[in-house]
Order: structure tokens, then sequence, then C-alpha cells
């Protein structure tokens, strides 16, 4: 299992002391992501403060940003970190798109399956010298000089994973991208039986290898040092599921587990308002679907148990408290957890 | 408008070396360093030269605007105004519409109404972060309607980001009057033609909101050539001739030669363009043109008192168009800037 630790990235200049320590501590990747901040520049620091991490973006999100823009911004991270980039890119809701970016909401899956084949065409263009001349329906891309061309790096290409929830949006991904980053509210039963065969569909249509397609996140994990700690952890994800349960787009997880009553109730009470009591709705039983939950010694068998075999990476982060040396130990034992995903795909493919 | 401040450019320096170069360059007694967006991103240098200076003004010089949704922009410009505690300036510009629309695949039409409302678009982003403003910003290309806590950065100590922005015709002069804190002048211009054409469009511009051309900061990129002998003198300076003749080829830039008096050079070199005659076209350029774009100079002191004679009164900031080479000894450069201020 490849585990990834979060980059803040509220205080700039906390950056490079937290992605040392990241790295010193055994995590495989570190990963930004867009809520309030610009999920790009970070890793910059990121790169400069570190040696072996990967460097990714868990999410950016995708369509307010010219394909241009985030092919050169992924290139630089990746020319000055050695080739350790992976660009997890992700569409955002209509509402977001259209009112907080001010950008079309317009077919977003063929739209986003568009936008990642111009971000690798133009990475072509760059490393390999070929002429840019991608035309889609969304994205039309057929101007490129050389005083705008960045220099071929002779690096591997950039990893480009996908945020994907819907299915059509996970076939896209599995037929397109090199990692899947499956939503937190998942259960493994969900995973097995939905997420995971619409992925190996998309695979299939385009022939790619389960081993070099990554599938990250997929759930919570609740872990402290005592039961108490533990306890607080399952309220937070009590909270989480009790918010996204409310929304109907998500209740095919709920429909696995002969939940769509407690998806209704939820959804009637954010309905009235009642945002609040949405947690106390989840029971004990239900969390225990979503997250791995046990004590610091218990932790790395119930990851085992909840995402082993079935997902490929996890974000896992430790309370501030936690002491430096169990938090490498239980990181090394997270890591030992075998994985179907084995290495990106390292060759320049030609152009579709 | 007395003051002249004196900046640089960052671009083209190795990320990885640039926290030191920055360092240096504050040292040599540059005011900003601004970035260039062209093989590489205008935003992450930025960051990096942040974390490393103290007082160095840092900006783009420019980001292309229409190449990232306005809130995109907005969240990048908040996160660097924070991190570098105030000195940040967001310079934008429209490109061209090639550029534009076949290498960003991005809408272009009314570039200057549209950079206009961009601009509005931005500041009312950053009015929602700072003061809790609901989004309710509506525009002709661009709306802002939608933010919640989840997204909102919240308020930051130096709020106020100037906007500049990038322009050459007069249109653009002039909504960079209307809407921008500053204008980014092109290299290939003349006092003549900043004084003439740029600063009565951007008045005119100013006017509309009751500001004046004072209240805008003009900053420009000037080519400067220094060199101990004649040889190497000659030398760069055919490198700006070629750089000149290759503007002076490109229609935007006409209406600069015809200012001059060299309308016809302008149409020439076009041809020439078109026709791949790329070698033949600098021998073209006459020194009249090329006296009034360049500052030729022996030594760095000399080539800032050169500088301070040209623009001081003009414009407020300059910035050589030649980064400084890494290799470069602090003290050569800190002569340069030590000049422009003396001048």
């Amino acid at each position: 299992m490849r585990v990834v630790a979060s980059l803040p990235v509220e205080d700039w200049r906390a950056v490079p002391e937290a992605a040392r320590s990241a790295e010193a501590k055994g995590y495989d990747g570190i990963q930004t992501s867009e809520l309030a901040h610009d999920p790009f520049a970070p890793l910059a620091l990121a790169a400069m403060a570190t040696e072996t991490a990967e460097l990714a973006t868990g999410i950016a999100v995708a369509f307010p940003r010219s394909p241009m823009i985030v092919a050169g911004q992924a290139w630089d991270l990746h020319a000055n970190s050695g080739g350790r980039m992976h660009l997890g890119l992700g569409t955002q809701v209509k509402g977001h798109n259209e009112r907080r970016f001010s950008v079309p909401w317009v077919a977003p899956v063929a739209r986003m399956r568009e936008y990642i084949e111009a971000l690798r065409a133009i990475w072509r263009a760059w490393e390999k010298g070929e002429k840019l001349n991608y035309e889609g329906e969304h994205y039309r891309f057929t101007l490129m000089t050389p005083e705008f061309s960045p220099k071929a790096n002779g690096l591997p290409p950039i990893p480009v994973s996908l945020a994907a929830v819907g299915p059509d949006m996970l076939r896209m991904a599995g037929r397109v991208c090199d990692g899947v980053r499956l939503h937190g509210f998942c259960t493994r039963a969900y995973i097995e039986n939905v997420a995971l065969k619409r992925i190996e569909e998309g695979m299939a249509l385009s022939g790619r290898r389960r081993e070099q397609v990554e599938i990250s996140g997929g759930g919570f994990i609740a872990t402290g040092a005592d039961d108490a700690t533990v306890a607080q952890m399952m309220d937070w994800v009590r909270y989480r599921v009790g918010f996204y349960g409310s929304t109907r787009t998500y209740w095919p997880v709920f429909e696995q587990h002969d939940l769509v009553d407690l998806g209704a109730k939820l959804h009637r009470m954010a309905g009235d308002g009642e945002w609040n009591k949405l947690a106390g709705e989840v029971s004990d039983d239900v969390v225990r679907l979503f997250a791995a939950v046990g004590r610091h010694d218990e932790i790395v068998k119930a990851i085992e148990a909840r995402f082993g075999g079935a997902v490929d990476a996890l974000r896992v982060n430790f309370p501030d408290a936690t002491e430096g040396g169990l938090q490498r130990e239980l990181i090394q034992e997270i890591r030992a957890i075998p994985t179907r995903f084995q290495g990106f795909d390292t060759d320049w493919k030609a152009a579709a | 408008m007395t003051e002249l401040k004196i900046d640089t450019q960052l671009r083209g320096y190795d990320l990885r070396t640039l926290a030191g170069m920055a360092g240096r360059l504050e040292e040599m007694g540059f005011d900003a360093a601004w970035t260039f967006e062209a093989a590489q991103d205008p935003f992450l240098p930025l960051l990096v030269a942040a974390n490393a200076t103290d007082r160095l003004e840092i900006g783009t010089n420019v980001a292309v605007a229409f190449a990232r949704s306005p809130f995109a922009t907005a969240q990048a410009a908040w996160d660097l105004q924070k991190a570098s505690r105030g000195r940040f300036h967001l310079g934008l510009g429209t490109q061209v519409r090639a550029h534009v629309e076949r290498r960003f695949s991005m809408p272009f039409d009314h570039p200057a109404a549209r950079v206009t409302d961009y601009i509005h678009c931005l500041r009312a982003i950053w009015d929602s972060f700072q003061n809790g403003t609901k989004p309710d910003y509506q525009g002709p290309f661009y709306q802002y309607r939608l933010l919640n806590p989840f997204f909102d950065p919240g308020p930051i100590e130096h709020p106020e980001i100037p906007i500049y922005l990038a322009g050459v015709n007069p249109l653009m002069c002039k909504a960079a009057g209307e809407a921008a804190d500053g204008f980014h002048a092109h290299p290939m211009h003349t006092v003549g033609y900043l004084n003439d054409v740029v600063k009565p469009a951007i008045e005119e511009g100013a006017r509309t909101r009751g500001k004046t051309i004072d209240d805008i900061v003009i900053q420009t990129m000037v080519w400067v050539v220094t060199g101990d002998d004649q040889a190497a003198r000659d030398k760069a300076l055919e490198g700006v001739r070629r750089e000149v003749a290759f503007y002076a080829s490109t229609p935007n830039y006409r209406p600069v030669l015809e200012h001059l008096g060299f309308a016809d050079l302008g149409k020439e070199l076009s041809k020439m363009m078109r026709a791949g005659d790329l070698d033949a076209m600098p021998a073209k350029l006459p020194d009249a043109v090329l006296d009034q774009v360049a500052v030729v100079a022996d030594k760095p002191a000399d080539a800032g008192r050169l500088l301070a004679e040209r623009y001081r009164g003009v414009l407020h900031r300059v910035t050589p168009y030649k980064p400084v080479p890494e290799a470069d000894p602090v003290e050569k450069w800190q002569a340069f800037t030590r000049a422009v201020k003396a001048g």
C-alpha cells in the first residue's frame, strides 16, 4: 500500500518543513488539495525540500485552468523534482464550475477526457518535439512555438489520476488515466461491487493493465492512541457520512447495504436545515462500513481488512501528538499491505 | 513622479537555485522581480522568491489572464500576497488571439472589455475573501456568485493587491486606466510613444472613474546593453537588433514604428518574416530606431544613469529586458541600481 500525507497549504512558510518531515517519516508521497488555496504552488516548495517523495495534487480542479496552464505547472514541478510529479485532477460540480469559477459545465465526462488527452499531447510536443495538433470537441490545441516550449527533460511521463464518483466518470478514468481517486464516501462492498467494476470496464476498453493503474482512497481511517481518541475520530467520520449521505448522488453506496432509508431520512433532515443532527443518525456499525477503525495497535489490521486488495494508496494523517517513531512504524506496516498496483506506465505512448 | 524604481526579470532560473538567486537580486538593490509567462509558469517561481526574501517586491509581467478562471487567479494571487506579506503585484495580459485560442483553447472575443471584466471579477472575489461580502458579481463575460466557507481563504494582512495590465495599443491602455492600478508597457516602445499615445490613453480611461494618470503606476522593460569593450557591446547590440526586428515585424507593434515615422518598415519586416527571410531582418532596422528603444553604455553605472535620464518623470519603474546572469557579481548590479536611483 502506498501511504500519502496531506501537505498543509494555508501557510507557505510552513510547507518545506512539513514536506521534509513527511518524507523522513517514510511516506511515499505528499499531496495538496484545492479548497481555499492554490494546489500547485506549495508543491514547488515541497519539491525543493524533499528527495524521493511523490508530489501530487489531490486534486486540482481542472476546468478553471486551460490544459496548457496545468500542463506547464505540472511540467515545471516534474522537471524540478526529478520526475516526482503526479497530477491529480477532478471536475468539481456544476454549481462551483459555473458560479464560482465562471467556466462552462458541458458534458463533464467527455470534456474531462479531452482535457487529459490534450495534456498528454502537449507534453509529447515538449518532450518529443512532435507538432501539437489536438482537436477535440471541447479543446483544440494547434499552436506551439519554441519560445513557449519548455525543454525536453528525459523523464517518464507525468501520471494523471482522476477523482471519480459516478459510473461514467469511473469508466472513463479507468480507460484513460494512470490512477483513479475514489471518494471517501465508499464502503468495501461498494468499491468491489460497483466502483472497481466500472473502472475495469474502462481499462478493458483501452487495454490498460490493473498493475499500472493506481486506485486510491475509498474510505476513512479513524485511529488514535486510545479508545477515547478513536471514538472522537469515529464522530468525525459520522459527521462526514451524515453530510454526504444526505445527498442523493451518493446513495448508490447506501444501496449496497440496504441503507437507502437512512439516506432518505438524512435528506429530509438536511432539507429541514437540521445539519447538526445528521451525524446522530449514523450508527457505529455504519461508521465501520465507511472507515477502518482501531487504536494504533489495531489499525494496520483494520486497514488491511477494509482496503487491502481493493485500493493501492491511502492518505493517512496522524494527529500532531502522535510520537514520530510510532508514526514511522505504522507507516511501514501499512506500506507492507500487498496491492495489485505495481507502478505507473513509464512509456511515452504515441498519440491515440 | 520623482522616484524611479529599478526592477529585474525573474525569468529562466532553475526553480532549484531560485531561492539563492532571489536573495542576491534583493542584495543587488532591485526593487522588484517580475516573472514572464513563456516556457515557465509565472506563479511558481514567485512563491520560491517570496519565501527567500524580505524586501523584494514580486510580480507577474505578465500572466495570461484568459487562460485561467478569475477565481483560480484570485486564489493564487491571494496566497502569494499572504506569503510575501504584501509584496505581490498581479500583472495580467491578454496575449493575442492566436495564442489564446489555439495555444490555450480559451475564448478571446472583445479582449479589452473582457480583461476589464476579469479585473472587476478579481476584485469582487478578493472583497468576499477579505470582508465576507456575498458573491454577487455578474459581468458581461465572467460571474462570481458562489463561495462557501470550505473554499474561502479568509482575510489577509495586505488585501490590496495591485493589478497591472499590459498593453500596446490605445484601447488596452485605456482599459488599464479604467480598471487597473498599474500598467506594464512593452519593451517595444519609445519615450515619445509613451508620452504621446500610451499615457493619454491611460489618462482617458482613468478619468472615467475620477482618477488621473498619476494614480496608475507605469512599468516598462527596456533593452539595456553594456560591455567593457566595443566588440562586446556591438555583439550584444546585434542581439538586441534581432529581437527588436522581430517585434517590429509583428503587426501589434506597428503603431510604435508609425509614431517614429517608420510605417513602411513594419510592413516590410512583416513581409520578410512571412517569407522566412529572418536573417536579413536585423540589417533593415536603422540605428535611429535602435537608439530610442535600447540603452547602450560601457559600464553598468553609466547604463543606470542613462536609464534614469530617459525615464525619470516619464514613468515609475524600469526593468532591464535581460535577466541578471546567475554568475554575475552582486557589486556589478549594485553599481547599476545605485546609479538609477542617484541619476
